[in-house]
């Protein structure tokens, strides 16, 4: 066979360079990737650091000035306590029954 | 006149015959599950119309919704069909420029198969409301992972066959195939990196969306059309092309023009303000590989009317490069900025898309696919009125389309632009149009249904056996292929086959 | 000749088919591919004039929107330099975008509310003898006797949402034009939970009518409820209805 451009070695050879061509754009990507993705500081995150601290402070307070036990005591249980209660019978009217 | 056509002698006979025949699976498969896939997107796409103006129409129906329905029409149109005839062509005519055999049709069947099944995933998918919301990249995410790999399984071994070419001439369809083979990666798979992996600004995704949009057109659909036709028009005519000089010049003007097209559909948002200007020359300096190619293939069949009237193969290539100078000079004229700010959110650019997708690449496609498909099954064509029916139905399907389109776009915008109606009256200028859109839509819708049946027939190998090609005229005593008789592929053990032509 | 023709009636199917010549006759004429020219490329024709002058006009108008771009690869430049909004056409006059008339009635009453707040708060629950304006039966009931009181004021008992007050409100009306009233009853009957029905201008006119002519001096509920009990004449309109938000007239639009 003489040595036309077809053979086996041509073939392997443009296979590989056909894939590694196709392999450069995404490579090309992952390496431009730095230059277009660069981290802003915008005035909204400048602003917003401030407003999440002052946000966190009322946060504290508020979790503190809570007091769930107070709250269970005196409200909710004393409630609680009220529905359980039997009604009364005097209160209740019960239909057909003998005045 | 020098001797710029002669006949084949025997190894050129046989060399074909090999080609084609090794690429008869693949290249079959990927025209009828193309051309389903295109009866599937029409059909999608008269939905997705209907919604516009009628949108009450299938509302039972959740999977109907307009957003949806219209992502899916879209979706399937390029990915099922335009991807698919891109890649039968592809192969097939590089296969023959190159004058090579297909060594790994195994492979290239496994890549079509994945691909389908990608486009099914990503259709299916979008139809049940997990569209990713991209322009034109509506599959999820994943699916991607899917029809990248396809891609180089299917597309890879053109590129091998061009390295390994005959040494001498590279034809002119080469160059576009070539273009084509190494530009659809690229544009695929940077848009999809910085739209769904990189997490960058938004903005910049949704710019990179835009211009993904638009190169998909102008460089992998636009430079296989051109292929097709560049091979097409010299071959059925019998002449040369008309100048290579102009085919050179056309062909890098698209080279150059191409990329920079796409940012012009964000004029108006917080993007660098110069990209969207940029995307808009680029778009209007489309007319120039518009009006260079077009006058080459023009004048090369210049004079054979015959040929195009004859030839459905040709006839389709042609009105596709009508098309493609149309395109051109409307796009022109379309976006300076008086009129993109008029057409920018109207119907319009639907009118464009379409244009581009079904005139310009579908009409060539189908040109390549009544060419192709003789050769590699060995049947003729069963019906010249199937043909004939699918040729106009389509072309007066896609005229009205785009007529009402950019002139229903038109009127919609100015009642954008008049700003103290309400969006409704404006959108509601265009409706008539829209019923105008929506028949067209069904015309086409029969056109496809004439061509996939005519298709799966020949792939059932129904065709005519006969040593006559299915022309559109018919044909009269004297052809210059002889009297029509019929072809006896197997022969018996009789003897060798007979043919009654001489 | 003829059982040839008739035995090649199927001759997918016939058993005595010889492959080696099957092959051989993809070499036959009449085949599609025998039927092929080959094609020298010979194109050397110049490219025309007229061709390249066409290409120069396209050159030129995307030179000129180009051009309109700025500077090239800016990327820091998000708008052009000295962009200002253009004029609305048509002249000089604006036209604010019309809203819908419960949503402007809301917007104006709310301000107005302001003066209101100091003693029925800012929720309307009132407190501290003052009645509160949220699931209050004279905010949500009769439009006539709600637009006495805010005109006039009520002294005396008066009971309001089952509860009894005695107190003292004094005269609201001063400053209230007919757009003001329509808007603060309207804001009234539809905050805080309440579900009536607004109250236009015209209903408002009537009502400053109405006030005018029973004269000076805070009501009482037996007056109120004498006189006033029943809803302001005038036409009720859809809440969506489109009002000019500066003047606060039904805007009709100039196509239909």
């Amino acid at each position: 066979m003489d040595h036309t451009r077809d053979n086996p070695l041509k073939r392997f050879s443009a296979f590989w360079i056909a894939l590694l061509m196709i392999g450069l754009f995404g490579i090309a990507c992952i390496i431009l990737r730095p230059l277009t993705h660069a981290r802003q500081e915008t005035a909204y995150m400048i602003k917003g650091e401030e407003r999440l601290q002052i946000r966190d402070t009322i946060d504290r307070a508020q979790k503190a000035a809570l007091e769930a036990k107070k709250i269970d005591d005196e409200a909710v249980s004393s409630f609680a306590k009220t529905l359980n209660k039997a009604p009364s019978a005097g209160a209740m009217a019960v239909p057909g029954a003998a005045k | 006149m020098a001797d710029t056509t002669q006949s084949p002698d025997q190894i050129d006979i046989e060399l074909r015959s090999s080609i084609d025949r090794s690429l008869r699976h693949p290249v079959m498969f990927f025209f009828t599950s193309g051309a389903v896939w295109l009866a599937i997107g029409v059909l999608l796409g008269l939905i997705a119309s209907a919604k516009k103006h009628m949108p009450e129409f299938l509302s039972g129906c959740g999977c109907f919704e307009a957003g949806k329905v219209d992502a899916a029409h879209m979706n399937a149109l390029i990915y099922g069909w335009g991807a698919q005839a891109a890649f039968g062509v592809i192969i097939w005519l590089m296969a023959r420029l190159s004058r090579k055999e297909c060594r790994s049709s195994g492979v290239i069947l496994l890549g079509g198969h994945l691909w389908n099944l990608g486009v099914m995933i990503g259709v299916g998918l979008i139809l049940a409301g997990k569209g990713s919301g991209v322009p034109w990249m509506e599959f999820p995410a994943f699916v991607w992972l899917l029809l990248i790999p396809s891609y180089i399984m299917i597309l890879i071994w053109s590129l091998v066959q061009f390295q390994i070419r005959d040494a001498g001439h590279v034809y002119i369809s080469q160059w576009y195939l070539l273009a084509a083979i190494l530009w659809f990666p690229w544009i695929a798979i940077t848009s999809v990196l910085f739209v769904y992996h990189f997490e960058g600004h938004p903005l910049m995704a949704t710019a990179i969306a835009a211009w993904f949009k638009s190169a998909l057109f102008l460089l992998f659909f636009l430079p296989t059309a051109l292929a097709s036709a560049y091979y097409l028009a010299p071959k059925v005519s019998g002449r040369p092309v008309y100048s290579y000089s102009l085919a050179i010049f056309g062909f890098w003007a698209l080279a150059v023009i191409g990329p920079w097209a796409g940012m012009q559909k964000l004029a108006g948002a917080p993007i660098p303000q110069f990209l969207p200007y940029v995307g808009a020359a680029a778009m209007i300096l489309i007319a120039l590989p518009a009006v260079l190619v077009g006058a080459n293939i023009i004048n090369t069949i210049r004079g054979n009317g015959e040929a195009v009237a004859q030839s459905p193969s040709l006839r389709f290539t042609i009105a596709g490069v009508i098309s493609f100078i149309l395109f051109g000079v409307l796009s022109a004229v379309l976006h300076t900025a008086s009129s993109l700010k008029i057409t920018q959110f109207s119907y319009t650019g639907y009118g464009l898309d379409i244009l581009t997708l079904y005139g310009v690449f579908s009409f060539c496609a189908f040109g390549a696919i009544y060419f192709i498909v003789p050769r590699i099954t060995r049947r003729e064509w069963l019906s010249r009125r199937f043909i004939s029916w699918h040729f106009f139905l389509s072309l007066y399907g896609i005229s009205a389309i785009v007529c009402c389109a950019i002139v229903g776009g038109y009127f919609q915008g100015e009642g954008i632009e008049a700003w103290n109606q309400s969006f409704l009256e404006a959108a509601s200028r265009a409706g008539s149009y829209g019923w105008g859109v929506t028949l067209a839509w069904f015309f086409i819708l029969i056109s496809n249904l004439f061509f996939c049946l005519h298709l799966l027939l020949m792939w059932a190998r129904l065709g005519r056996r006969s040593s006559h090609p299915t022309l559109l005229k018919a044909s009269h005593a004297e052809s210059p292929h002889g009297p029509e008789g019929e072809v006896d592929n197997y022969g018996t053990a009789n003897g060798p086959a007979e043919t009654s032509a001489h | 000749m003829a059982d040839q023709n008739s035995s090649n009636t199927r001759p997918d199917l016939d058993e005595s088919i010889n492959v080696a010549d099957a092959h051989a006759s993809l070499k036959e004429e009449g085949n599609a591919v025998a039927r092929e020219k080959i094609i020298r490329e010979n194109g050397l024709e110049a490219i025309p004039i007229w061709l390249i002058i066409l290409c120069g006009v396209f050159v030129l108008i995307g030179g000129s929107v180009l051009g309109k771009g700025g500077n090239f690869l800016a990327y820091k430049e998000l708008t052009k330099s000295g962009y200002l909004r253009a004029e609305p056409p048509g002249g000089g006059e604006v036209i604010l975008a019309p809203i819908p008339i419960l949503e402007a009635y809301r917007k104006e009453g709310a301000k107005l509310y302001s003066k209101c707040a100091g003693c029925h708060q800012s929720n309307g629950q009132g407190g501290n003898g003052i009645p509160p304006l949220a699931g209050s039966e004279w905010v949500t009931g009769n439009t006539q006797q709600l637009s006495q009181i805010i005109i006039h004021g009520v002294k005396g008992p008066i009971s309001v949402a089952g509860v009894a007050y005695n107190g003292n409100m004094p005269a609201m009306g001063d400053g209230l034009g007919k757009k003001e009233l329509a808007a603060l009853m309207t804001f009234i009957r539809t905050e805080w939970g309440n579900q009536s029905s607004l109250v236009t201008v015209e209903m408002a006119e009537e009502a400053l009518k109405i006030a005018q002519k029973s004269g000076p001096g805070q009501k009482d509920v037996a007056e109120l409820k004498k006189d006033h009990d029943k809803m302001l004449p005038g036409k009720l309109v859809p809440d969506d209805t489109l009002l000019d938000p500066e003047t606060f007239e039904i805007f009709a639009s100039e196509t239909k």
